[in-house]
């Protein structure tokens, strides 16, 4: 077994600890925040003059709200404009985390579920830390290679990128539960698009960022 | 008569040389002699009873043997504390991109004045998290101040930041493109 793996599951021993008294399908998540931030390259119509075909390139901003206003049409729910895309991540390692839409509604938070058509993917973490045993306390930073892919009916995508992130310690009601990955993912990918119902797929490249922030610990029922 | 002249010259030269050598000027350091007065005071003192050699030829910036652990616990508390301040520094930053990006959703003026405010804020790392949180925002009534700011700075990275946050800010979106798609 690893030894990195040996570690975390003595976070998860040590976080085991803090809900000794819960109930017994009760779990420690990370939950982090997304924010997506691309570019995607499409093909135009193409033009001609009396000499000369041009294939023209057309570019679009993608971001949170174009891909929440996407699945508000894939789901029928309609989300405020507070609506975020939150990762949430099973304590000690999660390899394939969820993502859900967290919104609020006459001031409660509700969690929309999304991950059948918006997944996240670690393809691989590489810690360079120090952690320090009483108290537990991680810094340092760790090489990561995350994927996100997005499969709806009018659009889809599949980013994948490098990102050197932040390791830091994730409390729970004031104690170390879990180690945290935060930073800002530089990804490329490609897509498509629907023009219509009828009408063809129009394909996309493209390239951006995903910050991922937060490093809240929460309980969660499962 | 030349040789004696010559012998003579020689003689001369070998008797001066003690004496110019004497007349030096002491050749501590300020180093060194902070390790004299400080750490290594009475081993110094020891060791100039034991030995004595002219101070032009005392090794410079070697400090007495006792006084390396000393300074080695003093180089892990120096390093220690500007871990600590580093450490909080990072959390102060962390904890203001969060702040700012809550703000990217918000339509108030205020709102938009901070965002602003703070894209001219001297950490790098807070200037770009205010640039994403515009970008994210996808409000083009900013692209106007954003042009003045990246007038104002002198910095070129500051510049092509901005340069590229408004580039961003003037594509069409996706939902756009989308709706102008299925709604000619």
């Amino acid at each position: 077994m690893p030894n990195t793996l040996k570690l975390l599951l003595g976070f998860a021993f040590f976080a085991g600890g803090a809900v000794q008294s819960m109930a017994q399908n009760t779990v420690l998540n990370i939950v982090q925040e997304l924010r997506f931030k691309l570019t995607g390259y499409y093909q135009m119509s193409g033009t001609e003059n009396s000499t000369t075909f041009f294939r023209n390139a057309g570019k679009v901003s993608i971001t949170n709200k174009d891909i929440i206003n996407l699945l508000e049409r894939q789901l029928n729910i309609i989300f405020t404009t507070d609506a975020k895309l939150m990762l949430i991540s099973a304590t000690p390692v999660d390899p394939t985390p969820r993502v859900v839409v967290r919104d609020k509604f006459e001031g409660e938070k509700f969690d929309t579920e999304v991950t059948q058509f918006f997944g996240a993917e670690v393809l691989a973490s590489i810690e360079d830390t120090k952690i320090n045993k009483n108290p537990l306390k991680t810094n340092g930073t760790s090489y990561d290679v995350l994927a996100f892919e997005l499969k709806l009916t009018e659009a889809n995508f599949r980013i994948q990128g490098f990102a050197n992130m932040h390791v830091g310690t994730g409390k729970y009601e004031g104690e170390s539960a879990a180690i945290v990955h935060t930073g800002k993912v530089n990804t490329t990918g490609s897509g498509e698009y629907q023009v219509s119902v009828l009408g063809a797929a129009v394909p996309v490249a493209l390239f951006g960022t995903v910050q991922v922030t937060g490093s809240e610990v929460k309980a969660m029922v499962e | 008569m030349r040789p004696a002249i010559l012998l003579s010259g020689l003689a001369l030269g070998a008797l001066a040389i003690p004496v110019i050598v004497g007349l030096l000027p002491n050749a501590t350091t300020p180093h060194s002699a902070l390790f004299d007065e400080t750490i290594g005071g009475e081993s110094s003192q020891a060791n100039e009873s034991q030995t004595h050699e002219p101070s032009s030829l005392r090794q410079v910036g070697v400090p007495p043997d006792n006084a390396l652990p000393q300074l080695t616990n003093m180089a892990a508390q120096v390093d220690e504390s500007t871990a600590a301040d580093t450490k909080e520094d990072e959390d102060r930053v962390q904890a203001r991109v969060a702040e700012l990006f809550e703000l990217s959703s918000k339509l108030a003026p205020a709102a938009l004045e901070t965002l602003l405010a703070e894209v001219r804020n001297q950490n790098p790392e807070i200037r770009q998290a205010a640039l994403d949180a515009i970008s994210q925002s996808g409000n083009r009534t900013l692209i106007p101040r954003l042009l003045q700011a990246a007038e104002e700075t002198e910095d070129a990275d500051q510049r092509r930041a901005i340069a590229e946050t408004v580039e961003f800010l003037n594509l069409p979106t996706l939902s756009e493109v989308m709706s102008e798609t299925n709604n000619p």
